[in-house]
């Protein structure tokens, strides 16, 4: 069978330097695949060139066995593949309530009304009383749930999840994993580029490590934990950095 | 044919001096957008303004040095104020800056037709006559504005690349933050753009004054030539400035001198659109956040 | 459920509020006929037309414009055109100044599928300046410097006298509510919440699906049509027209008009057009004395209530609500 996302020896160049690359890759629906490296290893890059927001220097990238490199952005999300963002996760100028009603809208759904927001709302375990609020004044944590909310109402094939876990305390990254649990259940594969290897890796089904804008090593958590070259990479010397 | 060539170099010529005066209007304009962010659209009125008080000072003294000396401080002046006034408050928000500056083009406008009226002046160039090397009349003036702008151009240049004042100016063009952490006086350094940026474009209006008519209307047309060339050399970017000015002037004088003045205008604004249509961050200069 | 359900009368409010606005209007020369306050109100009225498709812009897609007045211009002379090269009734040219202006408005949109913020600014300007010089140099199209004249002659329109001043300021009148009427639906259509979310995130919009750039050209697009329906009213309100009157400062006086509303609301634009069109006459102010005062006016709004006069009555009606005790939820 096809995976539902493939890359072929995918690379992007900045200003002739390789940023990414060549990179073969696959995910499929209803599975979590995690993209572990260090700082700079062109995790992001890679997001960005597979979503459609950075054109590659070289390589496909295939959706359902079609070649869609040529495929805006905006038509990447109508065909199934949502992400999100590391920082600007949510519309914050705009109620809660609107920020929903436009994921709704895009989705096609007829009735955008209070239950429906609600309903997405819950979905990521977000209490009601924030629907009236400007989505700029939600907290850290309150943003990125609102901002996976958003992605996951599309009810994607999968979803590409910019570092869920930075910035969050322990009570939001809680939160984050148990709707990240949710997602298999409902036929929603994830690919999520984190940092934070321990909160990562217990939800992955694989995990893929890349280094230099290469890939090191593939495998299951466990497997991945065993190996020494990537012990070297990750953990080699200093503890790793957070982002930023 | 020899006559083709002879006219070419004369309109080619024609247009280095007025050149010159762009690049002038362009190197404040960027000056003012490294360091601050901040689009100052009333730099047009600035020139304008910069050639009404030379014009006072020219018909009141008969002396082109003295109407240079007034129309420098005046308009360093007022730089000083508008930005300790207005701009100071806008330098978080780069947007509110550019509006604001559309305020002070109103502001601008709407004084100079109070003292001066709404009419056009001309004025007799300072320095008469010319000189002719192989039929191509070169006149004084016009070597001498090349000559002041040429100097101005120069000094801007080397206090920015070799002074420490102009390190400092470098350095908060490239990091902001960094540069107040490194103790330098970063609200300082951006007052003294806005007060170069503003005399450079008095500068220009004195030189304006000695070639064409001057009316309180004439601030936009400078106002795009200056943004053309700062776009086209690249925002930040003095040398570029000063090549993409001196190239607009030819291009310019050639258009005149061949199709007809009429429509110089829109030649210049509509090189403006494709030029930024084709680069959008403008020719020499790569992203947005060109440094100078 | 705690989102508490919108009463029907604060869902009807700002219909109800154009209606007022408009009936208001409607009563002006029962309250002053003098022909001059007719003038000004009937000036105020298109501004005010024109003015809410730049707040439009502006507020919900967070586009600014400063090539608005040179649509608005073109909006003129497409129907000073129609009736003095092709003979055409205010009827009939009505679609046509509509339409051109529609276009130039996605033309002046273009070059936003390549470049943004300053750059984006900079180049409607630029626009804006080359439109004013065709407008004074293509002498046989548009009359250069001296302009076109036309007058309405015995035409009417809804049974209205186009040359009489208050029968003209009747019908400027329902144009005015009929588009603040079609830019509040907008407002509040699905349309009008994806615009806002392209205004406050282009890149998360485009994550969810959104065609971001065709939307910001649709946008630009319904603000050139509403200034260009404003100027064939403004050619038929001061019959003669030159291109001095659409230069880069009209599009500035725009600007203002929307920040002294507020462009976050639908009534802004209209309320700051009669403020800038009868402050002045009613202090005395020469044309060039109010300019500089609205250009500090404008300098002083930016800085201190960037969102307009009716924000504050928005403020204070937050602060009253925040005094009273929470109710329910």
């Amino acid at each position: 069978m096809n995976p539902l996302l493939r890359t072929h020896m995918l690379s992007k160049h900045f200003a002739g330097i390789r940023a990414v690359g060549p990179v073969d890759f696959t995910a499929t629906s209803g599975e979590i695949v995690g993209i572990i490296g260090p700082n700079g290893c062109g995790k992001t890059t890679f997001f960005n060139v597979v979503s459609g927001f950075m054109k590659p220097t070289a390589g496909q990238v295939f959706w359902e066995g079609e070649d869609i490199v040529s495929v805006p952005a905006h038509r990447r999300a109508r065909l199934g593949m949502v992400r999100t963002f590391q920082e600007r996760m949510v519309f914050p100028g705009t109620s809660v309530r609107e920020n929903l009603q436009t994921a709704l809208i895009q989705h096609g759904v007829d009735d955008i009304g209070d239950e429906a927001v609600t309903a997405a709302l819950d979905y990521v375990g977000l209490p009601h009383q924030v629907i009236d609020q400007l989505a700029g004044n939600l907290s850290w944590g309150e943003c990125r749930l609102l901002g996976m909310a958003l992605g996951l109402v599309l009810k994607p094939k999968i979803v590409l999840l910019d570092e869920p876990f930075a910035g969050l305390n322990r009570v939001g990254a809680e939160r984050v994993t148990s709707t990240l649990r949710r997602l298999r259940g409902d036929g929603i594969g994830a690919v999520i580029v984190e940092h934070e290897m321990d909160l990562l890796l217990p939800l992955c089904d694989r995990v893929v490590v890349l280094a230099n804008g290469e890939i090191l090593a593939e495998g299951t958590s466990k497997e991945i934990l065993q190996r020494d070259d990537v012990r070297a990479v990750y953990f080699g010397g200093d503890p790793v950095a957070r982002d930023q | 044919m020899e006559e083709q060539l002879t006219l070419f170099v004369q309109y080619a010529l024609n247009g280095i001096a007025m050149g010159a005066v762009y690049a002038m209007i362009a190197a404040g304009i960027t000056l003012v957008y490294g360091l601050s962010r901040i689009i100052h659209f009333a730099v047009g009125e600035l020139v304008m303004f910069g050639a009404f008080i030379a014009l006072m000072v020219w018909e009141a003294t008969g002396s082109f040095s003295w109407a240079l000396a007034a129309a420098i401080p005046a308009l360093a002046i007022i730089g000083l104020i508008t930005e300790r006034v207005v701009f100071r408050f806008t330098l978080k928000e780069p947007l509110t800056g550019f509006i604001v500056s559309l305020g002070l083009i109103l502001v601008f406008q709407g004084t100079a037709v109070e003292i001066w009226s709404p009419n056009p002046k001309y004025s007799q160039p300072p320095l008469h006559g010319s000189w002719d090397f192989f039929d191509i009349l070169v006149r004084k003036q016009s070597m001498l504005n090349l000559a002041i702008a040429a100097v101005v151009l120069a000094v801007c240049y080397v206090v920015l690349k070799k002074t420490t004042a102009g390190k400092s100016v470098r350095a908060v063009s490239d990091d902001p933050d960094a540069s107040a952490l490194m103790g330098i006086p970063v609200k300082k350094v951006i007052m003294a753009t806005f007060i170069v940026g503003s005399a450079l474009a008095g500068i220009a209006g004195c030189i304006i004054m000695t070639v064409g008519f001057i009316s309180p209307f004439i601030g936009a047309v400078y106002l795009l030539r200056g943004f053309a060339v700062a776009l086209i050399g690249g925002l930040g970017n003095i040398q570029g400035a000063a090549i993409a000015g001196i190239g607009l002037g030819i291009a310019e004088s050639l258009a005149a001198g061949y199709v007809g003045p009429g429509w110089t205008d829109a030649y210049v604004f509509g090189t403006v659109v494709l030029v930024l249509l084709w680069r959008p961050t403008g020719l020499a200069g790569g992203a947005e956040g060109a440094r100078i | 459920m705690t989102g508490v359900a919108r009463s029907p009368l604060r869902a009807a409010g700002p219909y109800g509020g154009v209606l007022l606005l408009g009936l208001l209007a409607y009563l002006l020369p029962q309250v002053s006929s003098s022909s001059f306050v007719l003038s000004l109100a009937t000036t105020a009225l298109i501004y005010a037309i024109a003015a809410s498709g730049l707040g439009f812009l502006w507020g919900q897609s967070g586009q600014l414009s400063l090539a608005h007045a040179a649509v608005f211009g073109i909006g003129a002379y497409t129907a000073a055109i129609c009736a003095k090269q092709f003979g055409l009734t205010f009827a009939a040219s009505l679609p046509i100044s509509t339409g051109v202006g529609l276009v130039a408005g996605a033309l002046v949109a273009l070059p936003s599928l390549r470049t943004s913020g300053h750059y984006f600014v900079i180049l409607t300007f630029a626009v804006g300046e080359v439109i004013s010089v065709v407008e004074m140099r293509w002498e046989s199209l548009t009359g250069g410097v001296n302009g076109i004249t036309t007058l309405p002659g015995a035409q009417t329109l809804f049974g209205l006298r186009l040359a009489g001043r208050a029968d003209y300021y009747t019908v400027v009148v329902i144009f005015a509510v009929v588009v603040l009427l079609v830019l509040c639906l907008l407002m509040r259509s699905r349309w009008g919440i994806l615009l806002r979310s392209m205004r406050e995130n282009p890149d998360l919009s485009t994550s969810l699906g959104i065609n971001v750039p065709i939307n910001r050209v649709i946008a630009f697009a319904l603000s050139g049509a509403i200034a260009g329906l404003a100027g064939q009213l403004y050619l038929y309100h001061v019959k003669s027209i030159a291109p001095e009157a659409f230069m880069s400062n009209l599009s500035i006086a725009f600007l203002l008009v929307v920040l002294l509303g507020g462009k976050n609301h639908l009534l802004g634009p209209a309320v700051g057009a009669f403020i800038y069109v009868f402050l002045p006459e009613y202090i005395g102010l020469s044309p060039v004395r109010s300019q500089i005062a609205f250009g500090v006016i404008l300098v002083i709004m930016i800085l201190t209530a960037p969102d307009g006069a009716l924000s504050l009555i928005g403020r204070l009606r937050e602060r009253l609500r925040a005094r009273r005790p929470e109710g329910g939820a």
